[in-house]
């Protein structure tokens, strides 16, 4: 249940997002080795669309991050908002244990800017391509896509191996780095490769979210394929974020149209307006 | 629980710190203005548009003592400020006055965004003064920061005093001097009105995870809890040695921050990092 006492104190509104002082609700559902569902209870939900996210802060942070919202629907006395996390270093180790035992949290939300609506048009056939948890972020536009009775999608997803995949994804394709001897980049390239399969024919939409150099891999796989190259194609962007709302500038990115921030005016931007982002990165400590 | 600071009424002692509210204007127009802000300082303004620095830019350290940060000063250069922004600090409704945070790479850069905003029509409403950013690297002297030459800080506080004009003019300290005192001084002799006390501690934080810096410019300005007590030492030199109103900041995060720097020698005080967690904090620091 929602602690009402901290729910109605603790809201603020802004015009499109709103900032609740709650708490998880106290369920954190494993769904792969290293990704867990978890929920967190908010007493009122807001207008959003797919493709948006949420900045979670929890115990002593100083500041939030950013998750995709995969869900939010009325349950357990009010609304649960689900988000889906991968376990990859302390701050998640330690986000996993808030999560399990009900504690307090912070989320501002619903953020970022709505994908076109053409992503969510019934007559449109999108391509979805994700690698690792940047399926959260596709999922919920791939769920709406098929409430709307769009059976035709087709769905790309790399992972790193076979004990990190989320069974219940639904993909069309897995790409496994662990299935044939791993090398470097190899989930990269089989998610290429899977772009020239023949099932691809009438794509009118492509949408892709995952690590940066997948991201880049397929950009320029992407633009070497006449068939693709000149389709519409957004991108999620993660970059590290100290707000989410603007204020920061900490995820901004350079465009056709000048610095754009992640969190407001992306984070999905039309591949061909990305100018420079991916090699625009900082070095490593040895050799810096 | 207004205050006086050099000729200007604040509603409030609370300003938002460079950097850590945008221009304000983002805010303002999202419906999340706190109310209780008094100024916004604006994110630093340089003569020509700079796109920023690698990603990732933002860290938090482990044991959430400190934010690191090098967003490489990212600002659409001070033509397409006073385009983009103007318009809507001088808008009636704006509810405060700006600082103008200014940083250059000579002298002339300084002087030159100053006189621009100087010489704006109607901008005395909405134009409260200009905070320096002393801390940038002087490229005509080799790169050395303004604040650590003191011939070449007496310099630039003089001839951006002149062109400021009947504006007043606050220097930003760095929290790494080894004198601040004797550097207040100087700025005080050279004819600023006020100095800010402090800026970011220059900080590095490696990913043994990953083999990688955290922030792609490799070193990052430490902001956060860790450096309170390091500004409050040197907002204490400062305060021994000259009598200009002085300006906290650093690691505010609650009440008894802000009465901290009060009781030390401030009268007014910036909140920066905190901004980023939750835009309406000042509201819950009066």
């Amino acid at each position: 249940m929602v602690d009402e006492k901290i729910a109605k104190k603790t809201l603020f509104e802004a015009k499109e997002f709103s900032l609740f002082k709650t708490h998880f609700a106290s369920k954190a559902e494993k769904v792969s080795q290293r990704d867990f569902r978890l929920s967190i209870n908010t007493p009122h939900k807001l207008d959003w669309t797919p493709g948006q996210f949420v900045m979670l802060r929890w115990g002593q942070h100083l500041i939030g991050r950013p998750f995709a919202i995969v869900d939010w629907q009325e349950g357990d006395g009010g609304f649960v908002l689900e988000i889906w996390v991968r376990r990859l270093g302390a701050a998640t180790e330690e986000l996993f244990c808030f999560a399990e035992k009900g504690r307090p949290c912070e989320v501002t939300l619903p953020l970022g800017t709505s994908l076109p609506s053409a992503f969510l048009k019934r007559e449109s056939k999108v391509l979805f391509v994700s690698g690792g948890v940047g399926a959260a972020s596709v999922l919920p536009v791939w769920r709406q896509r098929r409430a709307l009775g769009c059976s035709s999608d087709f769905w790309i997803h790399g992972e790193r191996a076979w004990n990190d995949f989320d069974a219940s994804l639904g993909c069309d394709v897995l790409c496994l780095e662990d299935s044939k001897g791993a090398t470097r980049g190899f989930v990269q390239g089989r998610v290429t490769a899977a772009l020239d399969s023949s099932k691809l024919g009438s794509i009118s939409h492509v949408l892709c979210c995952g690590p940066t150099p997948m991201l880049q891999a397929l950009s320029s796989a992407l633009e070497a394929m006449p068939m693709l190259a000149k389709l519409p194609c957004y991108l999620g962007l993660e970059e590290k974020m100290g707000c989410g709302i603007g204020l920061c500038f900490s995820c901004s990115v350079k465009t056709t149209e000048g610095m754009q921030r992640c969190c407001m005016e992306g984070p999905w931007f039309e591949r061909k307006k990305i100018v420079n982002h991916f090699t625009f990165r900082g070095g490593r400590p040895d050799v810096s | 629980m207004s205050v006086e600071f050099l000729g200007r009424t604040y509603k409030t002692p609370l300003w938002v710190a460079s950097g850590t509210f945008g221009w304000g204007v983002e805010a303002y127009e999202g419906g999340y203005f706190a109310e209780s802000i008094g100024a916004v300082v604006s994110k630093g303004v340089s003569p020509l548009p700079m796109d920023g620095a690698p990603h990732p830019r933002i860290a938090e350290v482990n044991g959430s003592c400190a934010v690191l940060n090098a967003i490489g000063l990212q600002n659409s250069g001070v033509d397409g400020v006073i385009s983009k922004y103007v318009p809507i600090w001088a808008g009636q409704d704006f509810p405060a006055p700006i600082w103008i945070n200014v940083f250059a790479e000579n002298v002339k850069g300084f002087t030159d965004v100053i006189s621009k905003f100087v010489a704006l029509e109607g901008n005395d409403h909405w134009l409260a003064g200009f905070e320096l950013n002393v801390s940038c690297p002087n490229v005509d002297k080799g790169g050395a920061e303004f604040a650590s030459d003191l011939e070449a800080l007496k310099n630039l506080v003089s001839s951006s005093k002149k062109v400021a004009s009947k504006f007043p003019l606050m220097v930003k300290m760095s929290p790494l001097l080894s004198s601040p005192g004797e550097v207040a001084k100087v700025c005080e002799n050279s004819g600023a009105d006020a100095i800010s006390v402090s800026n970011t501690l220059l900080s590095a934080l490696p990913e043994p995870e990953t083999n990688k810096w955290s922030l792609g410019r490799r070193f990052g300005g430490m902001s956060g809890p860790a450096l309170k007590p390091l500004s409050l030492r040197v907002l204490a030199q400062v305060r021994e040695a000259t009598k200009l109103p002085l300006c906290g900041i650093g690691g505010i995060r609650s009440k008894h921050d802000v009465q901290e720097y009060l009781c030390s020698g401030a009268t007014v005080v910036q909140v920066g990092t905190a901004n980023f967690s939750n835009p309406w904090v000042c509201d819950e620091l009066l």
